[in-house]
Parts: C-alpha cells; sequence; structure tokens
C-alpha cells in the first residue's frame, strides 16, 4: 500500500505552474525510483483521476493537482468540475487512509 | 500573567477571495457581513498576539511529514504559497510571529507540558490561516502564533485530544508572564467535502451533523461534541469535516456556551461563525 506516496506526487505535480507543465510534459521523473504499485504508477502516467480516486489517493490532493491541470489543459471551472465528477463519482468513498 | 481576549472561530474557504473582492454576490453577503462584525470585535478587544489553531492542507506539513499539533515560532512569517496565489488569486503576505509565547506554549528547553508538540522555525502560512487574517486583520499588523493540527490525514487525533489541547493552551496563556493580551483565532469547516462526488453541490453535505455541531457550539457541550465527532462521523458528513475539530479546541479553551453560534447557509454549504467571550 502506497498511497501515501501518490498524494506526495500529487502535490510535488501542482506546487506551482513549471511544475505542471513539467508533468504534462514528462510525467516520468514524478514516478521514477518512488515506491508505488504497478498500478499507482501507471494511473499517474496516464492521469487517470478517477482510477487514481479509487486507488485511494487523498480527495483534497487529487482535486487539487487534477484542477491544475485541467487549467494548463485550458478547461473551464465548470468544464473540469463536471469531468472530474463523472470520473470519481462511480466510485463512491473508497479507503483514503495511508 | 497574560490575559485572553477572546476567542473567535471562522471559515477559511479560499474561493471566497475572489467572488468578494467587491461587491459578494447575494448568498455571500452575509458571509462578508460576519467576516466584517468580527473583525470589528477583534479591533475592540485590542489583542496583543493572535493563537491560531488551523490545519495547514498539506503544505508545510504533508504526507512527506506530517506533524500532529506543531507550534510556529518565528519572529515574521510569510503567508500562501505559488499553487494557492494560482488557484485562489491569495496575495503573498508577510506578518509577525511571537516566539516568546510560542516557547511558552511549546516549551523551551524540554516541551512545556502535557503536549509533545512539533516545532517550525520558519512556519509558512496556508489558505487556513491566510484568508481569515485578511479579512480580521486587514492590516496584518498583530503577531500571530500558528498551531498547526492534522484534521486531514489520517490518523487523526481524537476529538478528545482537541479538547485537551483547548484546556492545556488556556493554562500556557495563562501562565506566561507576560501583561500582553491574546486572542485566540480558530478556523475549520462544519459538513465538507472536496475532491469526493458530493463538492460543490451548492448545498452542505450534511445539514443535521451542521444542527449538531453548531448546537454542540452554542452551548458549550463538550461531552456530547466529543462523543458525536467519531471519525466515521465526520467522514459521513465529508470528507474535509474533520476540520469542524479545531472548533472544539476554541470552545474547551474557553470553557463556555459561545456568544455566537451560527453555520452561515451558502454556495458553500454553512459557514461557520463561532465567538466566546472569555472570563
Amino acid at each position: 500500500m502506497s498511497r501515501g506516496v501518490v498524494n506526495v506526487v500529487l502535490y510535488d505535480i501542482e506546487v506551482d505552474a513549471a511544475s505542471v507543465a513539467a508533468f504534462i510534459d514528462d510525467p516520468e521523473p514524478f514516478v521514477d525510483g518512488r515506491s508505488l504499485s504497478d498500478e499507482e504508477r501507471a494511473a499517474l502516467m496516464e492521469w487517470d483521476v478517477g482510477k487514481l480516486y479509487a486507488l485511494g489517493a487523498h480527495p483534497f490532493l487529487l482535486l487539487q493537482a487534477a484542477r491544475s491541470i485541467a487549467v494548463h489543459r485550458g478547461l473551464t471551472m465548470p468544464e473540469f468540475l463536471a469531468e472530474y465528477r463523472t470520473a470519481v463519482e462511480r466510485h463512491g468513498y473508497p479507503d483514503f487512509i495511508t | 500573567m497574560a490575559e485572553l481576549a477572546g476567542a473567535f472561530g471562522v471559515p477559511h474557504t479560499p474561493l471566497l477571495w475572489r467572488l468578494m473582492a467587491e461587491e459578494p454576490p447575494p448568498d455571500l453577503r452575509v458571509v462578508a457581513d460576519e467576516f466584517a462584525r468580527f473583525r470589528a470585535l477583534i479591533e475592540e478587544a485590542g489583542p496583543d498576539v493572535i493563537v491560531f489553531v488551523a490545519s495547514d492542507h498539506f503544505h508545510q506539513y504533508s504526507h512527506r511529514n506530517m506533524a500532529t499539533f506543531a507550534v510556529g515560532k518565528a519572529d515574521v512569517i510569510a503567508g500562501t504559497y505559488p499553487n494557492e496565489e494560482a488557484s485562489f488569486g491569495l496575495p503573498r503576505i508577510q506578518v509577525p510571529g511571537h516566539p516568546g509565547i510560542a516557547r511558552a506554549i511549546l516549551g523551551r528547553e524540554t516541551l512545556g507540558g502535557r503536549f509533545d508538540f512539533a516545532f517550525s522555525d520558519e512556519p509558512r502560512l496556508d489558505h487556513a490561516y491566510v484568508v481569515p487574517l485578511l479579512y480580521l486583520v486587514p492590516d496584518l499588523s498583530i503577531p500571530v502564533v500558528p498551531i498547526h493540527t492534522n484534521t486531514n490525514a489520517p490518523p487523526l487525533p481524537t476529538a478528545r485530544r482537541f479538547t485537551e489541547l483547548g484546556v492545556y493552551l488556556r493554562e500556557a496563556i495563562e501562565a506566561w508572564p507576560s501583561s500582553e493580551r491574546v486572542l485566540v483565532l480558530g478556523t475549520g469547516h462544519l459538513a465538507y467535502e472536496l475532491g469526493g462526488p458530493r463538492q460543490f453541490s451548492g448545498e452542505s453535505t450534511d445539514p443535521d451533523f451542521d444542527r449538531s455541531a453548531v448546537g454542540w457550539i452554542r452551548d458549550g457541550a463538550l461531552t456530547e461534541a466529543v462523543e458525536g465527532c467519531t471519525f466515521d462521523r465526520l467522514l459521513a458528513a465529508g470528507n474535509l469535516s474533520f476540520q469542524f475539530l479545531n472548533f472544539l479546541t476554541l470552545a474547551a479553551l474557553s470553557g463556555t456556551r459561545a456568544t455566537t453560534a451560527e453555520g452561515v447557509g451558502c454556495r458553500f454549504g454553512n459557514e461557520p461563525f463561532f465567538s466566546w467571550d472569555t472570563p
């Protein structure tokens, strides 16, 4: 179980505009050498918000990172929130205890 | 001995900052008015220093290193982070700190009392502190001692521990050999969710919890509050509802009924406003 490490990566992604851009350009350095499961690593590399939520990423950190990435990609807030909701709601409330 | 100059609990929802930058929209009018009323009450109380109980949101204390309770002691304390400037439009701020009373709470050579606090000599305030300070002390002139509590990353301290923190803070403040007046500020949420399916639904995620919670604070009903604030009950109310626990610290510190106890309904659910006249 390495949800806590996923949470650290989520924060590293959205530290500032440069980190968001760097992650979108190449996510590999954000996960490289970290103690993550194959599933977690793949979900981060593919930026699969629903999967990360289902795996127990902290909802606050996931929202913040997802919003920063969506803004960088030019989505409006309503577009982002609709997309986020679709990604997470079928998963209900997964355990996020690390 | 130092004197308590009152205790106040407020919201810190960072999206308020842009929304209330000019004339607030109708649903936020009461939130803006309550901040203004509390600002006047605090000015009237005339504190020399503010002890501020809040929860850092993974900026200074994260899954990399999490402190359960931590005291910030520094002469000058900076506020906000680049991601919050971008997301919420918060300005970078700087406030004076107060290492004297920080050490009175924390301990100097050895930890002072019943709390083995962590500490930071370079605390940096995130929106949980910055938003209330911008509304309540807009000239940022009053020294601040930030007390971080972990209400975000389980394992969390129990509700009872938050009440014990309040009792301890009062003892430490009153034992501090100083003539300064100390105001205690706290911030958190009632029922609240972010990052889950119920976020930004335009109403409270759990009105029943909000009614109970406001009642506990109004009545100073700490036993009921501790019984009612189990991990599972708070989680059911919404995944950020744990931040309500910070208000139990203020209620226990005050040891009395609140003068103001309300959840102000708006697009973010019920925003908490609590005040206590500390005898």
